[in-house]
């Protein structure tokens, strides 16, 4: 192989073998946040939901706001892996492995909040059918059964999918590997892959096949997440035009969380030329494009609401949203979701690391706020007036949100930690065939 | 398995010679690369593989099923009045149906690519050989009928830098 | 046993736990013989409740039940059809029974000086000493026979009566009128015009289950048109036609223009006309136009027309009520004048003060308090200094309460479910108390209190009343059964009425003094003058500020402003020397420069749930008397629980809550055409369509359904901070809106929608619909997604947070109905339609070999609803009482743009204004 190949080679395994020495403490605060997380669990399993600040009416509040917002976020990582992969967009090599491990973190995270809100979480598995004595049944009518199968099969196919990418590095990683121990772990993993061209060539089309099945399931996952509410009558949930205005909001969260992630990365472990500023500027062109859906999803919502005359619906979106009790989080889902974003029109702010880093934090808090404000504004309001109701989160919905946040970047830092993050035998390919 | 691996400087000189093999009839050949090289893969003619008309097979018969599930479970085994809504509506199985097939076929094609592939295994001959992980080879199979352990020196002809021998029993 | 821990801690729990098995085990049956009511089984089966004929009295006055017994315990109270003050229907805090039966804090064993002592130290003290009783007012015959004996043969001893809310002003006013303390019984039913003075006498009181059922009938009827001058709102203000908001002095004023008018125009005597010279000077400025209207409809419908005063209003207005009622030809009509069944009613045995002087002058040997709480109710009558000085106290009422703390002695009162007794209602008529079950606590009865005085040891309350009625075997029993004693109602006075003595007593009339500030004292809808402090009625919404847990100072708007405060910001409240702190709402329909305060909060007694909750306003009610009372903000907020927040409707008034007034023509049903994807699954084989209706004209706001909703169905309360947090749990609420045309009430509970939506969001199969239309929740398998209440429009559905039966004492798990599960944590629930009830009637009707017969099931709402707003039946029927009001044109689905098909149909509430307003 020629030297180049090598010298890429032994720098991206020494991103893995030499960890940075930030690594450690990283590891150690984000490991005791998940601890943190993981007895807040623990002690809302124990004493009950009513520790969470829900009530009635607004019976899904928090946790179902974290859902949807981490499984959004997961969404740009398949599809920058994915859909990109079908357009043979070049570029998305170098950050493919990175986007699809935010996926798989991320739907860790979104697939705590569904079991972890339900009055009897020990009984989650009712929702999936097998037969019992009982001979009940799912109710397969409800969205809620359509999210279970559609989230557990998301995480499948990224799980298959981002490992299927990943056993010729593991086996690079179990060939170079400097212990013994090393040479163990990462040759089980590698599952005794070994360079045959015909498994090259059949690993080239399976993972093509994953890819093309992929694009249309992060499509089909968000719409029918969108669908636990666009089925319901509450006014500000019933409508058509959930699914896809859901799933563009999921990519431009996405989109915005790899940033957030790549860019202290690409710093730290100074990557600057597998991450090029290029890298970063369609980046940002996407997350552009993204909240120009985006802002036209809330333009149609509001078109159709003015036009539709449905005094529920109009209250729900021009006085409870707009003026009313969520307008902190409506004026907040507006600026970070719609006009910060326009300053991407210039290229100066696209090639801008720590503009594009400052921006993505003020996205994802724009697109929880908008999930928020969509999920428990409508409930706060919705029919009989005599049963609208206030809704604030309480010590146990803080501590869990700061907590899954924590989570996700020990599965993080793990991931950077163990497993090589930048496609090696991708990114040798690219560069030198 | 047991046979010859022969190494090449690059990957020219791995197509190079595997034409050469093939011109002389070799039919049971390999190659070993580090990444994916396609003119590899068409030197050595490989069939497209047919793990997605497995995948997309399966993955049909089971959305099938999963469309019978569905309707056996709450129309037919099970029948409760909700909503007044109608005990089977294709349009609301549409989800459940669709994501069952996604499903069903990733899990497949990813089984039927590390079946297909000898996969997983712990050891294999050519991880005896050094050099293995790096380089590119080609891996004459003792099975092929035009199989002759003196080809060795052939291969050099064609610019191999390496060749050794693999042992029949591992 | 752990009979006489103050505190239950761990270990007295599952003492407690082990004795209440064992209570359910026994059931400690009454050893006398009491005869059940309507079905006589041979023996107790289990599973089947029996029914026994009851009585209680409230201040004296009896209300007829009929209690629920469970394999020997008391679960449900209902009101007996039979009892002219229940007529089948009862009130909110007669659904507290049960709860006050099995409140963990009751007394548990007689007690000297904090140590536990046996019953028979108590009777050595007590029997032939001198003794001074002071306890509530009674109608008992038994009582009134011992009262006699102790004051004949016991010169030394002598017996006081007092109650915080008492008719003293009525009896007074009555006394003048006819010599004898009598009481106004107003009938309804006869009456085309009644104005009120403050008086709610269609939601509290001793007649108001009657009155309002026989005013909403009358309304039905042919029409009966109600005007209201009051304070704040309450139920009978809002229920009014026409009503105008007043401060006390305003509200004499408005007294005196209407009587002018009234008087001035009839055929009254001289004196009268003379009368109405000097009540039309008084009168001043008043709103002529609205004195002149409700005059004008008085006199039009005389014969048929009625003054209705409130309790606490001054005596010469109820004199005055008198003068006007005769004018118009109301008495021995609407307005029969009924000597007080009450003992001694308006003597100075109800004179507190005088009780006070005599037991602190040391000439007793033994000052008795029982059943009543003056330490917390009367402040300023400093019963401490006369407890103290007295030689020996001893306390006997149900708690350790204000009281008791203060007595040497205190002896556990029997419940009135576990007692003998008798009373009689305030129209005379008599009911036998009987017991259900026997004194949990060993406590005894005041009547068997006073036999000991007299030196009997060891009295039965059964042989005491049994005496004192007089009745044989055959009557005694049928009385028993029926729970009524025949032709013992009270004949109108036959005295004349001396109408020289009321003109006199009104000429006289200081009117009440007009004070920028004034309060109105009041009591509470939920806990009354504080005695039921039980969690079914902590959690009581007050009927139109839905506020719970606590009492607050209405303000009107404006006086909101002029004190800086707005809804939850503290008022200090002061008196004389007497200040209390609570938080200010600001209500509409409030008159300005008032502020209402309820009774009956801020106890300080063994009741742990009530201690500390809310302000105690009886601080203030002498001081009142006095001294002008100020008002200021004490610059901090403190949270009211409210069930509701928002009573506008938005504009959603035609979807929502319909009102018209009666002389616009009936509101069009709705024919909008439901067009539909799918073809009805809905099979109509069932042989019963299960559904209700709810009249909204009918509905006083009363709260009776949302108690006897939570009795019958298990339902918890959830404490204050659950309420604040919108987790209250009643499956029923009665929704409060401010409509175009006045308050609207709309009880609103599961409206089993035949297309429901919450159903088809349930991934599990946990609610789902049953054949005969009742969206059944299995709460078996209910997960806890939520999802259907985020999908029920009427956001009936009530979820378990936490497992609020978790920490429960075992004592009060002994009231829960046995047909209905107790929740745990994590379901949903909400309304079945009572559909123990109807499965129950289904399975009696099929052992009988019969079909149900026509309105068989009955649902606890409906049962309890005074004015039968509620009725449920089936809709199959043609005949049954729900077909005829569901299939009314104006009958409504709350929300029907949303095609979810309710089964229940309202009807919208209908104002008769006096035509002059248009």
């Amino acid at each position: 192989m020629k030297t180049e190949a090598v010298a890429l080679e032994e720098q991206l395994t020494n991103l893995v073998f030499e960890p940075p020495k930030w690594l450690k403490p990283c590891l150690i605060v984000t490991g005791l946040i998940t601890i943190q997380l993981f007895v807040c669990v623990f002690y809302v399993f124990i004493t009950g939901v009513g520790t969470l600040g829900n009530n009635i009416p607004v019976a899904w509040a928090f946790p179902i706001t974290n859902f949807v917002w981490w499984i959004g976020i997961g969404h740009a990582g398949t599809f920058i892996s994915a859909f990109l992969l079908l357009l043979e967009q070049k570029w998305r090599s170098s950050i493919n492995r990175f986007a699809e491990a935010m996926t798989l973190f991320a739907l860790f995270q979104a697939g705590l909040f569904p079991i972890l809100h339900l009055g009897r979480p020990w009984f989650a598995y009712w929702l999936v059918p097998y037969p019992s004595t009982m001979r009940v049944w799912p109710q397969f009518r409800s969205s809620l059964t359509w999210d279970v199968v559609a989230v557990s099969t998301y995480f499948t196919i990224s799980l298959l999918f981002w490992f299927l990418g990943l056993v010729p590095d593991l086996a690079l990683m179990r060939d170079r590997a400097r212990t013994k121990r090393q040479r163990i772990v990462y040759g089980i993993f590698a599952l005794g892959w070994r360079g045959s061209a015909r498994t090259w060539q059949r690993w080239r089309i399976v993972y093509g096949l994953l890819g093309g099945i992929a694009t249309p399931l992060v499509v089909s996952v968000h719409s029918i997440v969108s669908m636990d509410f666009a089925i319901g009558i509450v006014p500000g949930w019933h409508s058509e035009i959930f699914p896809p205005y859901f799933v563009a909001g999921a990519i431009f969260s996405g989109f915005a969380l790899v940033l957030t992630l790549m860019i202290p990365a690409r710093a730290l472990y100074k990557l600057h030329n597998v991450v090029t500023t290029r890298h970063l500027d369609l980046m940002a062109r996407m997350v552009l494009v993204t909240s120009l859906i985006v802002a036209y999803s809330y333009f149609a919502e509001g078109l159709a609401v003015r036009r539709g005359h449905d005094p529920f619906e109009i209250h729900q979106l021009f006085y409870t949203r707009a003026r009313g009790p969520f307008a902190w989080a409506f004026w907040t889902t507006i600026v970070c979701n719609v006009v910060l974003p326009q300053t991407l029109w210039l290229p100066q702010a696209r090639k801008s690391a720590l503009y594009l880093f400052i921006l993505s934090l003020f996205i994802q808090f724009g697109m929880w706020t908008e999930r928020f404000m969509i999920i428990s504004g409508s409930l706060s309001a919705d029919y009989l007036p005599s049963a609208w109701g206030h809704y604030a989160p309480s010590l146990m919905d803080g501590l869990i949100l700061f907590g899954s946040g924590g989570f996700f970047l020990f599965a993080f830092f793990l991931f950077l930690r163990f497993v090589p993050f930048i496609p090696i035998r991708e990114t040798q390919k690219d560069e030198l065939t | 398995m047991s046979g010859l691996l022969a190494r090449f400087e690059d990957h020219h000189a791995l197509v190079e010679a595997i034409h050469a093999l093939r011109a002389r009839g070799y039919t049971q050949l390999d190659a070993i690369v580090p990444y994916e090289v396609e003119e590899v893969e068409h030197a050595l003619a490989i069939p497209r593989t047919r793990i997605t008309w497995l995948a997309g097979g399966v993955s049909t018969l089971c959305g099938a099923l999963a469309l019978f599930v569905l309707w056996w479970t709450n129309a037919h085994d099970y029948r409760l009045d909700v909503g007044g809504r109608p005990y089977f509506s294709f349009w609301t199985d549409v989800p459940i149906t669709y994501e069952t097939m996604i499903l069903t076929c990733g899990i497949t094609a990813f089984i039927a690519f590390f079946a297909a592939s000898g996969m997983p295994r712990l050891h294999h001959p050519w991880f005896s050989i050094e050099g293995t992980r790096d380089g590119f080879w080609l891996a004459i199979d003792a099975s092929d009928p035009r199989f002759d352990p003196e080809v060795a020196s052939e291969l050099r002809g064609v610019g191999a830098t390496a060749v050794e021998r693999l042992d029949d029993e591992a | 046993m752990a009979e006489n821990e103050p505190q239950i801690g761990r270990r007295a729990l599952l003492e407690w736990a082990a004795a209440s098995a064992a209570l359910a085990a026994c059931a400690r049956a009454p050893v006398r013989k009491i005869v059940p009511y309507v079905v006589q089984p041979p023996e107790i089966v289990p599973g089947r409740p029996l029914h026994y004929a009851t009585a209680w009295e409230l201040d004296g006055y009896g209300m007829g039940l009929v209690a629920l017994s469970h394999t020997g315990r008391p679960t449900k109270i209902e009101g007996n059809p039979k009892h002219p003050a229940s007529l089948g229907a009862t009130r909110a805090i007669d659904q507290a029974l049960i709860e006050t039966l099995y409140e963990p804090d009751r007394a548990r064993g007689v007690e000297s000086a904090g140590e536990p002592v046996s019953l028979h130290e108590f009777d050595e003290r007590v029997a032939h000493k001198r003794v001074a009783v002071l306890m509530p007012p009674t109608s008992s015959r038994a009582i009134e026979k011992l009262v006699r004996r102790i004051r004949s043969e016991l010169p030394g001893s002598d017996v006081w009566f007092h109650t915080p809310l008492s008719r003293a002003n009525v009896w007074a006013a009555g006394k003048s009128a006819f010599g004898e303390a009598v009481e106004p019984m107003i009938d309804p039913s006869k009456a085309r015009a009644i104005v009120t003075f403050s008086s709610d006498f269609l939601a509290s009181g001793p007649s108001c289950v009657r009155a309002a059922r026989k005013l909403a009938d009358k309304r039905a009827a042919d029409g009966a048109r109600l005007w209201a001058i009051e304070s704040r709102r309450t139920p009978t203000g809002v229920f009014a036609d026409e009503r105008v908001a007043t401060g006390a002095h305003d509200r004499a004023r408005f007294a005196c223009a209407i009587a002018a008018r009234v008087l001035s125009d009839s055929s009254a005597s001289d004196a009268s006309r003379a009368l109405a010279t000097t009540l039309r000077e008084r009168a001043g400025d008043v709103d002529t136009r609205f004195a002149d209207r409700c005059a004008r409809d008085l006199l039009a419908a005389r014969g048929a027309a009625a003054w209705v005063v409130g309790d606490a209003e001054p005596m010469e207005l109820h004199a005055l009520a008198w003068l006007v009622n005769r004018a118009l030809g109301a008495v021995g009509g609407p307005i029969v004048a009924t000597p007080s069944p009450i003992l001694e009613a308006g003597e100075r045995s109800h004179d507190l003060a005088d009780f006070s002087a005599r037991a602190a002058s040391g000439d007793f040997d033994l000052v008795v308090i029982a059943g009543v709480n003056p330490v917390y109710s009367a402040p300023d009558f400093d019963l401490a200094r006369s407890l103290a000085g007295a030689k020996d106290s001893a306390y006997v009422g149900l708690h350790r309460n204000e009281t008791a703390a203060l007595c040497r002695w205190l002896v556990p009162l029997a419940h009135t479910l576990e007692s003998w007794g008798d009373v009689r209602a305030d129209d005379g008529t008599g009911s036998i108390v009987q017991p259900l079950i026997d004194p949990i606590f060993g406590g005894i009865t005041i009547a068997e209190v006073l036999a000991r005085v007299l030196g009997d040891l060891a009295p039965s309350g059964h042989d005491l009343t049994r005496d004192a009625l007089g009745l044989d075997d055959g009557a005694w029993n049928d009385a028993l059964q029926s729970g009524v004693l025949p032709s013992t109602s009270s004949a109108p006075t036959k005295a004349a009425m001396n109408e020289d003595a009321l003109v006199g007593l009104v000429q006289a009339w200081v009117l009440p003094v007009k004070h920028a500030i004034e309060i109105e004292l009041h009591p509470s809808h939920a806990v009354h003058d504080g005695r039921f402090a039980t969690p079914l009625l902590l959690e009581l919404p007050e009927p139109l500020t839905k506020s719970t847990w606590g009492n607050v100072a209405l303000v009107s708007r404006a006086t909101a402003e002029s004190l800086g405060v707005g809804d939850e910001d503290v008022v200090k409240v002061t008196a004389g020397s007497h200040s209390i702190e609570l938080p200010a709402l600001i209500e509409r329909g409030q008159p300005d420069g008032v502020l209402s305060i309820a009774l009956g909060w801020g106890r300080r007694g063994a009741e742990r749930l009530a201690d500390g909750v809310g302000a105690n306003a009886f601080l203030l009610r002498e001081a009142l008397e006095k001294n002008a009372p100020t008002a200021i903000a004490a610059g901090r907020s403190e949270p009211v629980a409210r069930t509701q927040i928002n009573i506008d409707l938005y504009h959603r008034a035609h979807e929502i809550a319909r009102s018209r007034l009666k002389s616009e023509k009936p509101l069009a049903p709705d024919t909008a055409m439901r067009l539909s994807l799918y073809t009805p699954q809905l099979s109509p084989t069932a042989p019963h369509a299960w559904a209700m209706s709810i009249d909204m004209s009918r509905c006083t706001g009363c709260q009776a359904c949302v108690a006897a909703c939570n009795v019958e169905n298990n339902v918890p309360t959830v404490g204050k901070a659950g309420v604040l947090n919108d987790r209250d749990m009643h499956w029923l609420r009665i929704d409060h809106y401010e409509g175009d045309r006045g308050v609207i009430f709309q009880p609103m509970l599961c409206q089993h929608c035949d297309d429901a939506p919450c159903e088809y969001v349930c991934p599990v199969n946990a609610t789902v619909h049953s054949p005969d239309g009742l969206n059944e929740m299995v709460y078996n398998r209910c997960v806890g997604t939520r999802f259907c209440s985020n999908n029920c429009p009427y956001k009936v559905r009530r979820f378990n947070w936490f497992n609020y039966h978790e920490d429960e004492p075992a004592l009060r798990q002994l009231e829960h109905n046995p047909q209905v599960t107790v929740r745990a944590r994590g379901v949903m629930e909400k309304c079945t339609f009572c559909v123990q009830r109807i499965r129950d009637a289904e399975h009696v009707a099929d052992s009988d070999h019969r079909a149900l017969a026509r309105d068989e099931v009955v649902t606890a709402c409906q049962q309890v609803c005074p004015t039968q707003a509620i009725v449920f039946g089936d809709k199959n029927d043609p005949n049954s009482a729900v077909s005829l009001r569901y299939g009314l044109p104006e009958a409504y689905a709350v929300l029907d743009d949303l095609g979810t098909r309710p089964r229940i149909r309202y009807l919208p509430k209908v104002i008769d204004k006096s035509p002059e307003r248009a």
